[in-house]
């Protein structure tokens, strides 16, 4: 019963079908930061929105280097067995002098249990500047284009994200996120971290829609990164995100 | 009844008036295009947000060359849209040889029958040679406007030196564009077909130091128009005359008018002259003009446009202008009374007077309007024009001003030229009584990051909040 009441409120603040995985939660913002592909990328992560089992988004991600370019596979799941949402991604980076450019076909599905499958498939583009030593930028359409859909009201949403990452001194850096969902008013993020020791950051940050403050560690040792946040909203509570990666 | 119609005539008559009266010597350059923007060649992103709760603008705009490509696309979304629309891409490839261009195209050839100009044919102020401009660009569009594109593929091949030709593949059009470029003239052939329909162009341009002369005749829908130019440049001395016909309801191919005139075609005489000597530049025009009307049967009417500038140039930077415009459309109609056929006719006048004084830091100009919208009424405009560069730095520019004015009603409207953001190319009417405060902010915090805004307030007897807020917040990466 409570399940039922907290599906009622999320509805109005939260996202319909095929948003979840695509847009989900701050604390996934956060890790769309800008960081300029390494030689070698995997990583896992879960994310528990507003601590409800049912919104839980798992995800990996796995990027090699080829030459000047970046392949990428990137997979997701949000769900359970009442409602799920399934998204594969396969992309290429392609790096330039200046710039990095990248192209992806992401391929959505939605299970809602006792009604059609829904299956839908977009094209993203993103393009990231190293603007100067200091200061990197992104800007990313996802589902640009995408394949129409008969079972579901809506069309998959389009999204404009541009993100700022700014470190004025070596240990300290600024995140500053925008996003457009065609459907919602903007979406804002600053996030500020802070290095401690060598190999750890502190992570503090406010979004909107809904409003939010986060807090965050990462924790490096060797090739390996673990990065755990926690959000808090006053109504719906605190979410979780913990995420495991390995790099080179 | 009588008064009915003529208050449609006066109604067709002026709001036809488009922002011609404008000067668009603040955001053009001599050949008559934007100055304010960056060009294709250049990789940039630009995300422009106009955050107006009631009108809440997004758009974005990505140019990349990607050796041996180019590409870019555009798509903006407006407060209502479900998705962001008004889609453009392109990707090109050039070569010595050959150029391929796949995607939203923009055609702008010789006078522009066929092929209009982005912003039409203006008579420019201080430079009345530049009508003449004999245009050959087929080049990607990535432009707002939506009734000039052409989606498909072009294609352009370099035989040797003098031959060049194009084809031009969309889904209402094919169009082949040949050009020989011989010494001392280029002609231009153009066969184009609409709805299964041949329509053609021929371009020409003959220059000699002393006379330069160039046409272009166009046939569309078994109809002719045509433009003949015979212009001259020197330092000293500008001239130019045109005569020019135009079909009735002559439109281009992609169905934009010829005039800003609709449903009426024009013909014309224009003679434009400039004189530099010292520290004056002395310009004039007169253009005589016929209209045929949107109601058949009805009797052409006929015009004049003439005008007289003068500017001083006190420094490099200081200047002063005088300029006095008075267009006249002589407006004749026909009503029928009691079975009989009575012909009225009506002189509709407009008159305009600016002053412009000009620094490096401050400019002002002022304008002053009388119209006579109907007969026996008069109406007058004045409209004042300052703005002020308060941050001069090579990595922040900071100007702001003001527009005060008090216009009568729509029918004696003025428009002023208002600095907007990179690529954006403001001109406002105003009308009733008012002020505008408009400010403009550029910030370059790196060679390759430019941060732009503008913010506007208008109070006017007819806006119903207080201040009216317009503002603007533009992000270019240019690399």
């Amino acid at each position: 019963m409570s399940r039922c009441f907290s599906i009622i409120f999320m509805v109005g603040v939260l996202f319909s079908a095929f948003e979840n995985v695509e847009k989900s939660h701050s604390l996934n913002l956060i890790f769309q930061n800008i960081t300029f592909p390494n030689s070698l990328q995997f990583s896992i992560k879960t994310t528990l929105p507003y601590n409800q089992n049912f919104l839980m988004i798992k995800e990996m991600n796995f990027l090699k280097q080829w030459k000047n370019s970046y392949p990428y596979i990137k997979l997701s799941q949000n769900g359970d067995n009442l409602y799920q949402e399934v998204c594969g991604e396969l992309g290429l980076i392609k790096a330039f002098s200046q710039f990095y450019f990248g192209v992806s076909v992401s391929a959505f599905k939605v299970q809602i249990k006792n009604y059609n499958e829904a299956n839908q498939f977009s094209i993203n583009i993103q393009s990231q500047y190293e603007i100067s030593k200091t200061l990197n930028t992104k800007i990313c359409l996802r589902n640009l284009k995408f394949t129409k859909n008969n079972v579901l009201k809506d069309d998959i949403p389009q999204i404009l994200k541009i993100a700022f990452s700014y470190n004025p001194l070596p240990k300290h850096r600024f995140h500053f996120l925008i996003e457009k969902d065609t459907f919602y008013p903007m979406k804002t993020s600053i996030y500020y971290s802070m290095r401690v020791l060598n190999s750890s950051n502190i992570i503090c940050g406010y979004s909107t829609l809904p409003a939010e403050i986060l807090l965050g560690l990462d924790v490096k040792i060797g090739n390996f990164k673990c990065i755990s946040f926690t959000s808090f909203h006053p109504v719906l509570g605190s979410s979780y995100s913990v995420s495991l990666s390995y790099a080179k | 009844m009588q008064n009915k119609l003529l208050l449609l005539w006066v109604g067709i008559i002026f709001s036809q008036n488009l922002p011609n009266d404008t000067d668009p010597e603040d955001a053009y350059n001599e050949q008559g295009n934007l100055v304010d923007d960056f060009s294709l060649d250049e990789n940039y992103s630009r995300i422009r947000i106009t955050p107006e709760p009631e009108d809440e603008k997004w758009h974005y705009i990505q140019s990349l060359t990607l050796q041996p490509f180019s590409l870019g696309w555009r798509f903006d979304k407006q407060l209502n849209d479900t998705h962001f629309n008004n889609a453009k891409f392109y990707i090109s490839k050039n070569n010595q040889k050959y150029k391929l261009l796949v995607g939203n195209i923009r055609i702008e050839l010789g006078q522009g029958l066929l092929f209009s100009s982005l912003y039409g044919r203006f008579k420019t102020y201080e430079n009345g040679v530049t009508i003449a401009s004999n245009k050959y660009k087929i080049s990607p569009d990535l432009t707002s406007f939506s009734d000039t594109e052409i989606q498909g593929l072009s294609f352009n091949y370099q035989f040797n030196k003098s031959f060049t030709s194009d084809l031009v593949l969309s889904k209402r059009n094919t169009i082949a564009i040949f050009q020989f470029n011989t010494i001392p003239s280029t002609p231009r052939i153009t066969f184009t077909t609409l709805n299964q329909q041949l329509n053609g162009s021929v371009a020409g341009e003959i220059k000699s130091s002393y006379l330069n002369v160039n046409t272009e005749v166009s046939f569309k829908n078994n109809e002719i128009s045509y433009i003949v130019n015979f212009y001259s440049k020197t330092k000293l001395f500008q001239w130019l005359i045109q005569y020019r016909k135009f079909s009735l309801n002559r439109e281009n191919i992609i169905g934009k008018p010829l005039t800003n005139l609709d449903g009426k075609n024009e013909g014309g005489i224009l003679a434009t002259f400039q004189l530099n000597f010292n520290k004056f530049v002395i310009s004039t025009w007169l253009d005589i003009f016929t209209q045929n009307q949107v109601v058949n049967g009805q009797p052409t009417n006929w015009g004049l446009d003439n005008y007289f500038g003068i500017k001083y140039k006190i420094s490099t930077s200081q200047f002063l202008s005088f300029r006095v415009r008075s267009k006249k459309i002589i407006d004749e109609f026909i009503l029928v009374e009691n079975n009989l056929e009575k012909q009225y006719w009506c002189t509709l006048n407009k008159n305009k007077i600016l002053l412009k004084y000009h620094t490096q830091l401050l400019k002002f100009v002022h304008q002053y309007l009388i119209v006579n919208p109907e007969i026996g009424s008069t109406e007058y405009g004045n409209l004042s024009t300052a703005s002020f560069k308060i941050i001069k730095h090579p990595k922040i520019q900071a100007m702001c001003g003001f527009h005060y004015y008090t216009i009568e009603s729509w029918n004696s409207r003025l428009y002023a030229y208002e600095p907007g953001i990179k690529g954006e190319f403001r001109i406002r009417s105003f009308y009733n009584n008012g002020i505008t405060v408009f400010s403009k902010l550029e910030w370059n915090p790196y060679p390759s990051l430019i941060i732009s805004a503008r913010i506007s307030f208008d109070k006017a007897s007819h806006i119903e909040t207080n201040f009216q807020q317009n503002a603007a917040l533009q992000m270019d990466i240019v690399f």
